[in-house]
C-alpha cells in the first residue's frame, strides 16, 4: 500500500481533496520537521504560495533559511506579539484574514504554527474556533485549490473541535508519536506494530494508550527515558474523506515512519525499531536426556516388532467382545484356598445355625 | 559525544535559547558560571547580562575570581551587567506581573547593541522561582516568549535556568519552555544520589523543529560530572577512573 504521508506533504495535488491538514505534536514528540518538509516541497511542484504564520516558533524552526527567502514563502513572524508585553498588541485574527484575502490567485497554503498559542492569546475557545472556521471557509472558497495547515500541541481543547466532521468533512490528521511508545507496546503488551501483528489487534491496543498523553511523556521523560529531541519519529496518519483517485473512503488510519535523514519512510526501515521485526524463536525444549549416555536406550528392529505385538490392556475398553471365544458369559471362576471346606453335597453343612 | 569536548563551544549561538534544567540534588550553577565567564573570556568585546531572581551577587564575584575573570573590571566597563530581577519584578501586587522586569531587560539589551564582534549573552536565573513567587504560569510563559523574541531581535543569546521539582513529569511551565528552546541541557542526579566521585549526570537535547548541529546526548547515555573548585570535569559513564 503506498504510504500516505508523502502525498499529504506534497503540494497542490493533495490540496484539491484535502483542504485541511492538522499536525499534532505532543510533549513527547514534535512533528515540526513535517512542516519543514512541507515548505521544502512547495518549491518543487506546482507554483503556489505558502503563508507561514509564526506565533510561537521562530521561522528558523519551521523551515530552512533558503526556503524562507524564497519568493513563494511569505513569513509573518509574530513571535514578538505577546499580550501585555508588546506595546501595541493587536489581535492577529483580522490581519490573517486580510493577508489571506490579499494573497495572489495561485494556490495558497496557510500554515499556523501554533493554534494553542493562538487560543491562549485570544483567551476564548469559542472565538478561536470561530476564527479558524472562517479561515477555513476563506481558504476553501479560493479559486485555486488551497489548503489550511494547523499545528497543535496536545493536549489542547481545540483538538476535539478541529477533528469533528462539523468543522471540516475531509481531514488529514497527522500525529507524531515517540519511538519509545512502539517499543513499549511491543514489550509490555506483546503487540508489535504491523506487519508483525494483525492490524485490528494493534489498533485496539495502540489507540487507548496513545490517547493517554502522560503515558508517552512518562516513556520519554521518566526513569529510563531518553529525553526529548529524537529525530526519528512514528507518524499516525488519519485520512477522512475522498482521496486522489476519487474513491470515497470513510476513515483510513495508518502508522508510518519519519526518518531524520530520509524523511517519510516505512516503519520497518526505522533503525531504532529494527529489534521489533525480528521474531525471536524461544527454545521451549530443554536438553535431551537420552543423548550422551554410556548405555544404549534404543531398540533393535526385532525388539520393536515384539513390542508392537503386546496387546495394550485398556485399548479395547468399551467395545463388545466379538472376538472372544468364551462359552460361559459372566461365569464366576473360584479357586478355594486351604481354609475353605468345599462340600459339593451340602454346601451349608458347616454352618452352625 | 566525547567528554573532552563537552560542553560544546558554541552553545548557545546568538538568537538561540539554551534551557538548562536541574534538580535539587544536582544544581546546574556550574554551567551558568562556565557559560558566562567562558563567554566573557572568548571574545574581547563580548557582553553579558545576568538577571538573577533568587541568587546572590557575591557568589558570582567569587566564582569570577576562581575562573580568572576580573569581575570588577567587567562591571566597570559594562561588559557585565548584573541585574537583581526582584528589584524590577512586580510580585507584591494582587496580580503579579513581569512586564516591568521585561522592560528593564529590554532597556539593557537595547543599550548593549550586540553584533558579531561583540556578542551578547543574557542569562536568567531562574525562571521557576518567578512562578513560585506567585506569578501565574500564563504570565511566566508569556514573559519567556517575550524575552526570547527580544533576544532574537537584538541578536543576543539566551540562557534560561529552570528548576525541576517533579522529575519525570514536566510541569506546565516546563512544557512551554521545552517548546521554545533551541537546546536543552538536562542536569539530573544519579539514581542512587550524589556520590563522592560523581555529582550528577548531564544530557543534551534539541528543541522541537531544530535541525541542530551539536551532537546530542540522550539521558540513557548521559555524561557524568564532578564538581571542582573552578568548574566541573566531565567523563563518560564507567570511565571515572581517569579522573578519580
Amino acid at each position: 500500500m503506498p504510504s500516505l504521508l508523502p502525498s499529504i506533504l506534497a503540494s497542490s495535488s493533495r490540496a484539491q481533496q484535502q483542504p485541511f491538514l492538522l499536525l499534532q505534536s505532543s510533549l513527547a514528540q514534535s512533528c515540526l520537521p513535517l512542516i519543514r518538509e512541507l515548505v521544502r516541497q512547495s518549491r518543487s511542484g506546482a507554483p503556489g504560495t505558502i503563508l507561514l504564520v509564526c506565533l510561537l516558533h521562530p521561522p528558523s524552526a519551521l523551515a530552512d533559511p533558503s526556503d524562507l527567502q524564497s519568493e513563494h514563502v511569505q513569513v509573518l513572524d509574530w513571535t514578538d506579539r505577546v499580550p501585555g508585553y508588546t506595546t501595541e498588541y493587536s489581535d492577529p485574527r483580522e490581519e490573517v484574514f486580510s493577508r489571506v484575502r490579499a494573497a495572489s490567485a495561485r494556490s495558497l497554503t496557510v500554515v499556523i504554527d501554533s493554534v494553542d498559542t493562538l487560543l491562549s492569546d485570544i483567551g476564548s475557545l469559542s472565538k478561536t474556533q470561530q476564527f479558524l472556521w472562517e479561515l477555513l471557509s476563506i481558504v476553501h472558497t479560493r479559486s485555486n485549490p488551497s489548503r489550511l495547515v494547523l499545528h497543535v500541541l496536545a493536549p489542547s481543547p481545540l483538538i476535539p473541535i478541529l477533528t469533528q466532521t462539523k468543522f471540516s468533512p475531509s481531514l488529514s490528521h497527522v500525529t507524531a508519536h515517540p519511538l519509545a511508545l512502539l517499543t513499549h507496546i511491543a514489550s509490555a503488551y506483546l503487540t508489535p506494530p504491523p506487519p508483525s501483528s494483525p492490524v485490528e489487534k494493534f489498533w485496539r491496543v495502540f489507540i487507548p494508550i496513545a490517547e493517554r498523553h502522560y503515558e508517552s511523556e512518562k516513556l520519554v521523560y521518566g526513569p529510563g527515558g531518553e529525553g526529548s529531541g529524537s529525530r526519528d519519529l512514528v507518524v499516525e496518519v488519519l485520512v477522512r474523506g475522498a482521496d486522489g483517485s476519487g474513491r470515497r473512503r470513510a476513515v483510513e488510519r495508518v502508522l508510518e515512519g519519519w526518518s531524520s535523514t530520509a524523511g517519510p519512510c516505512e516503519l520497518t526501515s526505522l533503525e531504532s525499531l529494527r529489534g521489533l521485526w525480528t521474531r525471536k524463536v524461544v527454545e521451549e525444549s530443554g536438553p535431551d536426556p537420552t543423548q550422551n549416555l554410556s548405555f544404549n536406550l534404543n531398540l533393535t528392529p526385532e525388539q520393536q516388532q515384539l513390542r508392537a505385538q503386546v496387546p495394550l490392556p485398556y485399548a479395547h475398553e468399551g467395545k463388545p467382545a466379538e472376538q472372544r471365544n468364551e462359552a460361559a458369559q459372566g461365569a464366576i471362576l473360584y479357586d478355594p484356598d486351604s481354609a475353605d471346606d468345599i462340600d459339593d453335597d451340602d454346601p451349608d453343612e458347616d454352618l452352625d445355625i | 559525544m566525547s567528554s573532552a569536548s563537552f560542553p560544546p563551544a558554541r552553545l548557545p549561538l546568538p538568537r538561540e535559547l539554551l534551557l538548562i534544567t536541574d534538580e535539587l540534588q544536582s544544581p546546574a550553577d556550574f554551567l551558568l558560571f562556565r557559560g558566562v565567564f567562558a563567554h566573557l573570556k572568548d571574545t574581547k568585546n563580548a557582553r553579558c547580562v545576568v538577571a538573577s531572581v533568587s541568587g546572590d551577587e557575591t557568589i558570582w564575584r567569587a566564582m569570577a575570581g576562581k575562573m580568572s575573570v576580573n569581575y570588577a573590571q567587567c562591571l566597570a566597563s559594562q561588559r557585565l551587567v548584573y541585574l537583581d530581577a526582584m528589584a524590577h519584578a512586580d510580585v507584591g501586587a494582587m496580580s503579579p506581573s513581569l512586564v516591568s522586569l521585561f522592560r528593564a531587560l529590554q532597556d539593557t539589551l537595547d543599550a548593549q547593541l550586540s553584533d558579531p564582534d561583540a556578542p551578547t549573552l543574557l542569562v536568567l536565573d531562574d525562571i521557576a522561582a518567578l512562578e513560585w513567587m506567585g506569578v501565574s504560569e500564563l504570565e511566566v510563559s508569556r514573559f519567556a516568549r517575550a524575552i526570547y523574541a527580544l533576544c532574537r531581535k537584538t541578536n543576543a543569546a539566551l540562557i534560561l535556568r529552570h528548576h525541576v521539582v517533579t522529575p519525570g513529569e514536566p510541569d506546565d511551565l516546563l512544557r512551554h519552555l521545552l517548546q521554545l528552546c533551541t537546546y536543552h541541557l538536562d542536569v539530573f542526579p544519579l539514581s542512587s544520589g550524589r556520590s563522592g566521585a560523581v555529582h550528577g549526570q548531564i544530557a543534551l537535547h534539541t528543541g522541537p523543529g531544530v535541525a541542530g548541529s551539536h551532537k546530542l546526548i540522550t539521558r540513557t547515555a548521559a555524561l557524568q560530572y564532578r564538581l571542582t573548585d573552578s568548574g566541573a570535569v566531565f567523563f563518560d559513564r564507567g570511565t571515572g577512573g581517569g579522573v578519580l
